[in-house]
């Protein structure tokens, strides 16, 4: 969509002001200095300012998720980038594959959003949203994002989450009630069983976020795990992330031969 | 190396370990021990001699060698997709990239993520048009057909150009349609594949911009396009 010079693109995000810059409606160096680092980024996605014992969740949340074996996959990818030397290519790529794959649902607004529609529906009728759920879960074949997990059946990050939860109860809010029915539903004719993203979903939503917000916060923490291994192999430049060992790469294309341009040529 | 305690978390049981994968990393097109064969033919005493780049390209897109008339057309299909002037998300970062003072290496990086998208959403932009080549019934939809006379006199050059495969181009598509039509006309006809070609035809000239010009702050017109600021509710 072009815009015409007389439409300016609205903006509620920033303006540079002149010693006095603004976030959100805020006067940064008047109003924001100090400011806890989860209420900044909260404010700067469009939410609002977050207490102190939001902060705490969102601290708590974010901690458990610090699980950056040099060997996951994403981080992998990142440390691949970084052996050369910088930083921020090890950081974007993450960030990229963090947003668009599959792996454990990080970044689908999806998973949010379904819990969302699930309150909605079963204030209205309880059996409708069961049906929802269930429905969700067969066309993902038992495993829809937030509850796709990989490399273990059951996600340990989710399992502390739950466990200091559990020591909390004044956070029990609507939406960790029905992450707490889903996963017995997964659990129980499914088999399966949820991960650390659709509880985060469930306790951001219950904290008064939106679907869009939930994703930002989960991109931030788990690039520390990002940041954790790019630092490192940046420093490193690690030969053997730079080019594979090759005694352990196979070959599976096709044998030696002759172009059928080059095969014209020598039969001329 | 020293060997680690027992008991040291580096010798712990990890997720890794219970979960058998392969100890191979499967490489398809160039193997290890022929590395100047890519699929299996030799660069030098082969594709060079017979083959243009953009054949090359065509042949890591599907396995196979194309015939003259069809790297001809896939080479024409390609330059018809690669012209983007500075207004482009790829060329412009590409020049922000240069405004900022970046090297090289970060202003093609940055350059190239800006095009992947821009060609994302090319391919999506004609994710009806791609329907309509997958069943190939009835008239290209109206959304990729254009009354514009110059861009219809450029088309059928285009479709000129492209030998045997001039009959696939209706004669009133839009510039952009009749690039993707050719393409598939050729045999690339998984978006995947128009992803990949359409981010190769507009790199260069995004790089150009950016990284073969010399651009300074001064030269970027920054308030353009304009923003208004209003307070977020608290």
């Amino acid at each position: 969509m072009s815009m015409h010079p007389d439409k300016p693109i609205p903006t509620n995000s920033a303006r540079h002001v002149m010693g006095a810059p603004r976030v959100r409606g805020y006067d940064v160096y008047g109003e924001l200095v100090g400011e806890d680092f989860w209420s900044q980024l909260s404010l700067s996605i469009g939410f609002k300012r977050l207490s102190s014992r939001q902060c705490e969740i969102l601290d708590t949340i974010s901690s458990c998720l610090l699980v950056a074996d040099p060997r996951i996959w994403f981080l992998r990818a990142a440390r691949i980038c970084a052996s050369f030397g910088r930083i921020a290519p090890g950081l974007a790529t993450t960030s990229l594959l963090l947003e668009t794959t599959a792996l454990s649902g990080s970044m689908k607004i999806e998973v949010p959003e379904f819990y969302q529609a699930y309150r909605v529906l079963s204030t209205r009728h309880k059996p409708d949203a069961v049906a929802l759920a269930r429905t969700w879960f067969e066309v993902h074949d038992g495993r829809p994002p937030g509850f796709d997990n990989q490399a273990q059946q059951k996600d340990e990050r989710h399992t502390h989450i739950a466990t200091w939860l559990a020591t909390q109860p004044e956070e029990d809010g609507d939406h960790v009630r029905i992450h707490q029915e889903l996963s017995e539903l997964a659990r129980q004719d499914f088999d399966s069983f949820p991960n650390f993203v659709s509880l985060v979903a469930a306790l951001m939503l219950d904290m008064g976020f939106s679907p869009e917000h939930v994703p930002p916060f989960i991109l931030t923490m788990m690039n520390i795990n990002t940041l954790n291994n790019v630092v490192e192999a940046s420093l490193q430049k690690s030969e053997d992330l730079r080019t594979f060992p090759q005694d352990n790469v196979r070959y599976a294309g096709p044998e030696v031969r002759r172009s059928p341009r080059a095969l014209a040529a020598e039969k001329r | 190396m020293n060997e680690l305690p027992p008991g040291h978390p580096g010798t712990l049981e990890t997720p890794f370990e219970r979960v058998t994968t392969s100890d191979t990393l499967v490489s398809r097109l160039v193997d290890p021990e022929q590395p100047r064969r890519i699929l299996g033919y030799d660069v030098a005493g082969d594709l060079q001699q017979n083959y243009s780049w953009a054949e090359l390209l065509f042949l890591t897109l599907t396995s196979v060698l194309p015939d003259e008339s069809t790297g001809r057309a896939f080479e024409r299909s390609i330059m018809a997709l690669s012209p983007i002037d500075a207004s482009n998300a790829g060329a412009n970062v590409a020049i922000l990239a240069s405004v900022v003072g970046a090297d090289p290496a970060t202003a093609i990086s940055a350059a190239a993520l800006a095009c992947v998208e821009d060609a994302r959403a090319v391919v999506e932009a004609h994710d009806a048009l791609h329907a309509w080549l997958c069943t190939g019934l009835g008239p290209s939809p109206d959304e990729f057909r254009t009354d514009d006379e110059h861009v219809r006199k450029d088309v059928e050059i285009f479709a000129d150009n492209l030998g045997i495969y001039r009959k696939s181009i209706p004669p009133e598509s839009t510039w952009l349609a009749a690039a993707l039509i050719a393409l598939w006309a050729v045999g690339i006809q998984s978006k995947a594949q128009w992803l990949s070609v359409v981010t190769f035809a507009r790199l260069p000239i995004a790089v150009a911009e950016g990284v073969s010009s010399q651009h300074t702050p001064g030269s970027y017109p920054n308030n353009i396009p304009r923003y208004r600021y209003v307070d977020a509710p608290r």
